[in-house]
């Protein structure tokens, strides 16, 4: 597949030697020379200099024949005016923004772009998973489905603990995929499963229930 | 009327005095402290222009300056990418009635308004204009 990607930072260049590894075609634009001469002299002649907001660069990156397009440069406003000419103009199938400010993750899947990556929300879920006390690890959200798999974790006392999953009412939609014990074993969830203190429960549930899944699953008798 | 404005420039600027005289009520979004320069002190100071410095595109700023009760956002910064993302915001997420985004670049005026934002150019006004000033060799 052809793939044209706008930002040849440590994203863009990582992207580059992931997919020419895996035998895509790959072009990237860069308004930045020093970035631009990078790429060249590693991978050969795959970029060149150009604004990724400028229909006559993205023309000349031969974006109309692309069917994959991602915008990973450092700014979201760039990102996605670069995504809306894509589609707009050009008919990518496909675009792909990455996004710093998470509040721009949902508004940009609003207005069109097909898959958007928050670099805030996964350095959050990297950084939720190392520190002790962790309320809710978001570990992956389902694209396209409104749905997300999360970690939560049994504090000691709370109400469900010893408890069988049947006797528990999660949110609507939300299934326990698997049940991991304090010392590591996993376990697959069946209606008999009783919960136990310092258990980490994995779940997918629509996004709108996360919280109070978490609620559930943490509340104190 | 309501009015956020998005920019300090010398247009930013100019249209939030205009508007805070004849009586509306005018915030204005500004990331840059020393960019404030070109707003009318006195008006500032009065409190007729309300002055909000931060990103002008993050819901903070924007809620800051009141964006849920504007019946106006002007998006008037220099970055053609910014102004379209914030006054797309402004549409999608707080339905500002009347947004318009100044934009310089041909090809972004052309998405924008297929996207259904009104678009202003002020290189393409200025030319215009000038234009119009020499009939002769038009």
């Amino acid at each position: 597949m052809y793939i044209v990607i706008i930002g040849a930072g440590r994203i863009g260049f990582g992207l580059a030697q992931s997919q020419l590894a895996s035998g895509q075609e790959v072009f990237l634009l860069d308004n930045n020379h020093e970035r631009v001469e990078t790429l060249r002299s590693t991978f050969g002649s795959i970029a060149r200099l150009g604004d990724g907001t400028n229909v006559t660069n993205l023309r000349e990156a031969g974006i109309a024949r692309a069917g994959l397009f991602i915008a990973a440069t450092g700014s979201d406003a760039v990102n996605l005016a670069a995504c809306q000419l894509a589609k707009q103009v050009f008919n990518v199938p496909s675009t792909v923004a990455v996004v710093v400010d998470p509040e721009n993750a949902s508004l940009f899947e609003m207005l069109g772009v097909d898959d958007v990556v928050s670099l805030t929300d996964l350095a959050m879920t990297r950084l939720a998973a190392s520190v002790p006390a962790h309320p809710v690890v978001r570990l992956m959200p389902i694209a396209g489905r409104n749905r997300e798999m999360v970690a939560i974790k049994i504090p000691a006392g709370a109400e469900v603990v010893n408890r069988m999953l049947s006797e528990i009412v999660l949110p609507y939609g939300s299934s326990v995929i698997l049940v991991i014990g304090p010392t590591g074993q996993t376990e697959e969830p069946r209606l008999d499963t009783v919960l136990g203190a310092e258990d980490e429960v994995i779940v997918v549930t629509p996004v709108e229930g996360t919280q109070t899944l978490w609620e559930t699953l943490t509340e104190m008798p | 009327m309501n009015v956020v404005i998005m920019g300090s420039g010398r247009i930013g600027a100019r249209i939030a005095s205009s508007l805070a005289t004849d009586g509306h009520v005018v915030s204005i979004i500004e990331p840059s402290r020393t960019q404030v320069m070109n707003l009318p002190r006195a008006q500032v100071d009065s409190g007729e222009i309300r002055l909000v410095v931060g990103d002008g595109s993050s819901s903070v700023s924007m809620l800051d300056a009141g964006i849920e009760d504007a019946d106006v956002f002007l998006a008037l910064s220099g970055d053609d990418a910014l102004n379209g993302l914030a006054a797309q915001k402004a549409k999608t997420v707080y339905r500002t009635r009347r947004v318009v985004c100044r934009v310089k670049d041909e090809g972004l005026r052309e998405l924008y308004t297929s996207l259904g934002i009104t678009v202003t150019s002020p290189t393409t006004l200025v030319s215009d204009v000038i234009l119009q000033t020499v009939p002769d060799i038009a």
